[in-house]
């Protein structure tokens, strides 16, 4: 109990004792400066020797449980004499409370109070019985912002992790669907839970998952960017390895191709093991729409991928060392554009790139009633004034334009996609279409190269098998989605609605 | 072992960067584009003045602007115009080489071979020669379409093959295996200043015709379109003829043409057996008859078999008389037919090319009548 010690090791010293005014210190000084821990003192009026006491932390705790199923209960409980199990009385016969725990663990009794349970005292006794009030404030399930759809099922998850695994619990009930707990990071001790088919989802990584999250120690969680960054089988890659939504019915569809979930209490994001590179591409509401239309759009994203990456850098090239490759009428349209532009047309581009990207940034931060003056200003002044002005070329404008669009239509990948327009555009700065084509080259070995837990990401993009292919730059119909991704899982057959021979 | 590959993979890289031919790094203001240009005879002792017309990159909207420079060689005059210009020529973009008729006289070969060698032009221009007296003052004219009169004389040689036939459409790389006289003469199409309304503008003339890389005379445009016939090169064009002979004409468009020549040859008499099929339509028909019957039909296509066959027919007879040199190809079809003849008579063909007798029938075939099937009725008593 000395004043100079952390809370945190004073529950690692101390343990509870048979007095109670002992442990009410213990814990007291456990939450000292801790003004949202709220105690309450019972005593039952036929025997005044038998003493309870509660703790919860306020706000954290639904009230009227307490009242109504802890203490009248006890307040109403009249024994003659002391009973001597008198705690497991009242866990058996007493209390209305539907999950009760003994335990004498001090870290254990602390947990519970700051997660909202309500830790229950009695005179004589060293143990505490731990009951679940919890009841506080989290947001409505809603549909995602980032990821809306126009047809299918629209439940997001919140950033209660209860919430989000009944939403994933109500699409699969199969008993085979597993969910297993654990605690993360040191300070904010944030709860998780793995979620995956027995039977379908691949046992190795599974196990690799386990351990790659068992060596986690970090002192904070609160978001899946924080475990994803450090499990993640190259952690300086910009490739994203492991997937993540906000969708319920994304999550659950992909459990069902053998993934494995990692849901995370805090956050509506949830983690998905292994990542395929074509995921990048895949919408959910590929699946719920015809699946013609549903192609098309996945082969416009894709092609959208490609010219937002390459367009500055087609368009550097061809202005710059390969004007034979334009056609006439076009090389003197661009070349009655250019004149009069002072810069030249790298500078140029990379000039207005970043300013595309700081609008786009400013627009996804900024507060929504200042849309109009963005918008005024990035048409008008970036746009028709600029040019007016002949700080930057007309085509220019339209080909930023362009890859500014094309990148917003694939949102996900970001990350690689941004960096990579810039590294593709000085290259082709340096030596033309050449270096293009050298970037280009390097990007795709890399990507090849690229393994999400043991599975290579581009594995079924060069694959002759028509299965292997159903889901790659089209989707088929659901009749012919015979089998699972290649390498997700060991259960290859998921339809036999066709009969069973592939 | 890993320094090695380190090694290894930053030599390959940088052989891979530095032995390539990309370096040219040159924005579009910089360079003044080029869209054709003309050679002429030049003064002072100089062999060649060459006239430039660039896209005066001054201008936002495309405009015209010249050059005209000197030199001993093509090259040479070329390299001048650097001195005489702030951007640099850029020819890729060429389209168009005039060549004065002077020029053409004295053998174009000595021209083609630059534009042959040079990396930056291309060898699909199209060579044209000039009618005027000097091809630079050609390309100064005003064009109608475009402003740049090189890419409106590109556009109605491109044009011409589908709707015309009236003017050779011939590259310049087509042009330079043309005279290596395998039994084919070189023919390219000529433009002539005209005045349309008031634009001093220019106009394809028919073609001249060249015996080895000199130029020997011009045929017209009509007799052009006989050529392209008998050269299997028609994919358009109309056939204007009049049935009765009384200057009331009926036009047939045409779909379709295939020429076959099969040469015969009993002893020293070669004999070309030239065979037209055309599919047409009734396009037009101001005569006062009604053509859209059977025997009307039978009628017109006799008159257009008629039509072709002594057009195809006078042009032939004309060559052999006035040139002397095989514009229709007639030593590549015997090569092809009866290469050991062929070997005999190959040196002296152009003698051998006057001697040479040919039939021509021509089928002309009306598939359609156009939109409509009648004629429009004129009310007879008014």
């Amino acid at each position: 109990m000395e004043s100079g010690k952390l809370s945190s090791q004073i529950v690692e010293e101390s343990k509870l004792t048979t007095s109670l005014t002992d442990n009410i210190v213990l814990i007291r000084t456990i939450f000292k400066n801790n003004d949202t821990l709220t105690m309450r003192q019972l005593e039952t009026p036929t025997d005044p020797a038998i003493k309870f006491c509660l703790f919860f932390s306020d706000g954290m705790v639904n009230n009227r449980l307490i009242n109504q199923d802890i203490i009248r209960p006890l307040l109403e409980y009249r024994p003659d004499k002391k009973e001597p199990d008198l705690i497991d009385l009242i866990a058996k016969n007493i209390t209305l409370s539907d999950t009760v725990e003994k335990t004498t663990d001090m870290e254990k009794i602390v947990q519970a109070i700051v997660y909202g349970d309500t830790v229950l005292l009695a005179d004589g006794f060293m143990e505490a019985l731990v009951l679940n009030t919890k009841g506080w404030q989290s947001r409505s399930i809603e549909e995602p912002e980032n990821e809306r759809i126009l047809k299918g099922p629209r439940e997001g998850f919140t950033e209660s992790l209860m919430v989000n695994l009944s939403l994933l619990r109500r699409r699969i009930r199969t008993p085979d669907f597993k969910m297993e707990y654990l605690n993360l990071g040191v300070r904010t001790k944030t709860h998780a839970c793995i979620c995956y088919i027995d039977g379908i989802a691949a046992p190795e990584v599974l196990k690799e998952l386990k351990s790659r999250l068992q060596k986690i120690n970090i002192d904070g969680i609160l978001d899946v960017n924080y475990i994803s960054e450090i499990i993640k089988d190259k952690p300086n890659s910009p490739i994203e390895t492991i997937g993540s939504s906000e969708r319920a019915d994304v999550i659950a569809a992909k459990l069902l191709e053998g993934r494995v979930a990692l849901v995370v209490d805090g956050t509506p994001v949830v983690l998905t093991v292994p990542h395929l590179f074509i995921e990048y591409f895949q919408s959910d509401e590929d699946y719920f729409i015809n699946y013609m239309f549903a192609s098309i759009n996945r082969i416009l994203r894709i092609l959208a991928f490609i010219f937002s990456i390459s367009m500055p850098a087609l368009y550097l090239s061809l202005a710059t060392f390969h004007q034979e490759m334009l056609p006439t009428s076009l090389i003197m349209s661009i070349a009655a554009a250019r004149q009069g532009v002072p810069f030249p047309t790298i500078v140029e581009g990379t000039f207005m790139l970043v300013i595309f990207e700081m609008l786009r940034e400013s627009g996804s931060r900024m507060p929504g009633n200042m849309g109009t003056a963005l918008s005024i200003v990035g048409a008008l002044v970036i746009g028709q004034a600029a040019v007016q002005a002949k700080i930057v070329s007309a085509p220019l404008i339209i080909i930023v334009a362009v890859t500014g669009i094309a990148g917003l239509m694939v949102p996900l990948i970001k990350g690689i996609g941004v960096p990579l327009r810039f590294i593709l555009l000085f290259l082709s700065g340096l030596i033309g279409l050449y270096g293009y084509m050298f970037g280009m080259l390097a990007f795709l070995a890399y990507i090849f190269s690229v393994t999400s837990f043991g599975v290579p990401i581009l594995t079924s993009a060069y694959s002759n098998d028509q299965q292997d292919r159903k889901d790659i730059l089209h989707r088929t119909s659901w009749k012919n989605m015979i089998t699972r991704p290649k390498y997700l899982s060991p259960n290859k057959i998921r339809n036999s609605s066709k009969g069973d021979s592939l | 072992m890993k320094a090695l590959k380190v090694f290894l993979v930053a030599l390959l890289t940088v052989s891979m960067l530095c032995m390539t031919g990309c370096w040219n790094y040159r924005e579009l203001e910089e360079i003044a584009i080029v869209t054709g240009f003309a050679v002429d005879k030049g003064k002072n002792g100089y062999p060649y003045k060459v006239t430039f017309e660039f896209l005066d990159p001054k201008e936002q909207q495309p405009k015209p602007r010249y050059l005209i420079t000197q030199g001993k060689t093509i090259f040479e005059a070329m390299r001048n115009a650097i001195a005489d210009s702030e951007r640099r020529l850029y020819f890729p973009d060429a389209k168009i080489l005039v060549i004065s008729k002077d020029l053409a006289a004295s053998g174009v070969a000595p021209i083609f071979d630059f534009v042959l060698r040079d990396q930056e032009l291309r060898i699909t221009m199209i060579p044209v020669v000039s009618t005027a007296p000097t091809a630079g003052e050609m390309l100064q004219r005003q064009g109608i379409s475009s402003t740049l009169i090189s890419l409106d004389i590109w556009k109605a040689i491109s044009e011409s093959k589908e709707n015309l036939s009236e003017s050779p459409n011939i590259q310049l790389y087509e042009a330079v295996n043309l005279l290596d006289g395998d039994g084919c003469a070189l023919v390219l199409a000529t433009i002539k200043p005209i005045q349309q309304g008031e634009l001093e503008t220019v106009e394809l003339d028919g073609s001249a015709i060249f015996k080895k890389d000199k130029l020997v005379g011009y045929i017209k445009r009509e007799d052009t379109k006989f050529l392209s016939f008998v050269r299997n090169k028609v994919q358009g064009g109309l056939l204007v003829f009049s049935p009765e002979n009384d200057g009331q004409n009926i036009t047939l468009e045409i779909f379709g043409s295939k020429t076959k020549i099969t040469p015969e040859i009993q002893g020293d008499q070669v004999t070309m057996n030239i065979n037209v099929e055309v599919q047409a339509s009734l396009a037009e028909d101001t005569t006062v008859k009604n053509y859209v019957t059977r025997d009307g039909i039978e009628k017109a296509e006799a008159s257009a078999q008629k039509y072709l066959e002594s057009g195809i027919q006078q042009l032939i007879e004309k060559t052999q008389k006035n040139f002397g040199c095989d514009i229709f190809c007639f030593g590549k079809t015997i090569s092809q037919y009866h290469p050991d003849y062929w070997n005999i008579v190959k040196d002296k063909w152009d003698q051998e090319f006057t001697k040479v007798k040919c039939n021509v029938t021509a089928k002309v075939k009306i598939d359609i009548t156009g939109v409509t099937k009648d004629k429009i009725k004129v009310s007879e008593n008014g």
